[in-house]
């Protein structure tokens, strides 16, 4: 496998050909639009394909220890201590996407249920350790993005 | 004679089709408009011998390139009720394909508005000046707000029983469509949470447009504003189109309210009659968060369709970037909520 240039590099040579070649030499407004949406899908995945594994690897962490921590302090979240279980049951060190993919679903099922529970219990500092846990999630989806203006919008 | 595939081939066929002088009839101009993720939509002039006059074709995509599934006899029968009243500042209705036998595919023409996008209007605009738009605007939507006749629109349109039901539906919505998805969206089930937990005061349940937002607000060369892109309107609760509004504009500056909100939501309560305690800023960002989900679960779903290969097209594709954007401002406005109201975050 050559991995130089990376993934992140060669999605990247894309844009700028059809930024700097294909996007000047297309009239139609409606193709250019999609020109415009190509790009900021392509420089999306580029950052995806850097990052996502980590990322997804280090939220369903922070996840499950949270998680952890809650099905101890609150005994009536059986949601959330179903969706732990779920989770630790399953759990792969595979490296293929497709099985991390996995692991993340559960791991956010297990977030789901986590925030529900604190919901119910109405402790603030709880809402605010599964907050975070949001927070996270959104910092890793805004570097993936950047600063989203829809496009062709004028 | 060979049937037209071109679309503007197509156009010219349907207005000869409805002209008294047939043979004069000419598409003169026939432009594509960007910018709607839904409808594909072209602007048509058209020429004859009664004179030049200009339309927009509102039509359905190909299959699995929109994203939101709506009907366009719904929203046919609804332009229809809406113009006939008299009441509510839009193009006229003109014709409609219903089968698109005749245009390519189920399509709705309507008068052009001659002039521009709010949008285009505000940009050019300084930003000191942008405030001048807020009285028009305030009472474009309030005569959509206080539309009394609700008994007399299509039969499509359901009044729901009680504002504590329609909004426990709303919040419902999200966790059925997190459910169904084809992966857990956990902020969907959080949103649910905090709405339940964080009900503004009531408010009478009225005609919602839906997808009230800078781009769908068009100004005449007169500088009369009309609301157009009616696919989403329903019954509900009004303060979601403020909602919507305030959303919607984190994507397309400039804010044409948000630099003044007071002042434009004391607008609003002038021309709709609704209290202090139902629309302030607070309910402003509660309904940003809880009128969305008709764009959010329906861009979820169409973005289902790419993971499940059902699709490739790049409208549909690039919403995952917009989904990222609507997060960020629930996220922002959940925040805003708990600072204004000392509710739960």
């Amino acid at each position: 496998m050559i991995s130089r240039p990376t993934t992140p590099q060669l999605l990247e040579a894309v844009c700028a050909e059809l930024e700097a070649r294909v996007a000047p030499a297309v009239t139609e407004p409606a193709v250019r639009v999609v020109i415009d949406m190509a790009v900021a899908v392509l420089r999306g995945a580029a950052v995806r394909s850097a990052n996502e594994l980590a990322w997804m690897r280090k939220e369903a962490d922070d996840i499950e220890e949270l998680a952890r921590r809650l099905v101890a302090e609150l005994p009536g979240a059986t949601a959330l201590a179903a969706a732990l279980d779920a989770y630790a049951g399953a759990k792969s060190e595979s490296r293929y996407l497709a099985d991390a993919l996995e692991d993340y679903h559960r791991a956010s099922e297990v977030l789901s249920c986590a925030c529900e529970a604190v919901y119910a219990d109405g402790d603030p500092a709880r809402k605010q350790a599964v907050s975070t846990l949001f927070d996270q999630r959104m910092a890793h989806e805004k570097v993936v993005i950047g600063e989203f203006v829809a496009a062709g919008r004028t | 004679m060979a049937e037209a595939t071109d679309p503007r081939a197509r156009v010219e066929a349907f207005f000869r089709s409805r002209s008294d002088d047939p043979g004069s009839v000419q598409v003169t101009s026939y432009e594509v408009i960007t910018g709607g993720y839904s409808r594909h939509m072209a602007r048509v002039w058209v020429q004859d011998s009664a004179g030049r006059r200009g339309y927009v074709v509102r039509s359905d995509p190909p299959p699995g390139h929109s994203i939101l599934d709506t009907d366009r006899g719904e929203e046919w029968a609804l332009l229809s009720s809406l113009h006939g009243s008299g009441r509510i500042p839009m193009p006229a209705p003109r014709w409609f394909d219903p089968t698109g036998e005749e245009l390519g595919s189920p399509a709705i023409v309507i008068d052009l508005v001659e002039g521009e996008s709010l949008l285009s209007l505000a940009r050019r605009l300084e930003p000191s000046e942008l405030g001048t738009l807020a009285a028009p605007l305030a009472s474009t939507i309030a005569s959509v707000h206080t539309y009394d006749d609700l008994a007399g629109l299509p039969g499509h349109m359901t009044v729901p029983s009680s504002w504590d039901d329609y909004i426990s539906s709303r919040i419902q919505r999200w966790i059925d469509a997190e459910k169904a998805n084809v992966a857990p969206v956990p902020l969907m089930r959080r949103i649910a949470a905090w709405l339940d937990a964080n009900r503004p005061a009531p408010a009478p349940l009225g005609l919602v447009h839906g997808d009230f937002q800078v781009a769908n607000v068009l100004v005449g060369a007169d500088g009369a504003f009309h609301l157009v892109d009616w696919e989403l309107t329903h019954v509900g609760d009004p303060r979601e189109d403020l909602g919507w509004w305030n959303l919607a504009n984190v994507t397309q500056p400039p804010d044409v309210i948000g630099g003044d909100l007071e002042n434009f939501l004391a607008l609003y309560r002038e021309r709709t009659g609704l209290t202090e305690e139902q629309v302030n800023p607070a309910t402003y960002a509660y309904f940003t968060v809880l009128a969305s989900d008709n764009v959010f679960i329906s861009v979820l779903q169409t973005l289902a369709g790419v993971a499940r290969g059902e699709t490739t097209a790049m409208t549909v594709t690039y919403m995952s970037n917009a989904m990222v954007g609507m997060e960020e401002v629930f996220a922002d406005n959940i925040a805003l909520h708990t600072a204004l109201t000392g509710g739960v975050a």
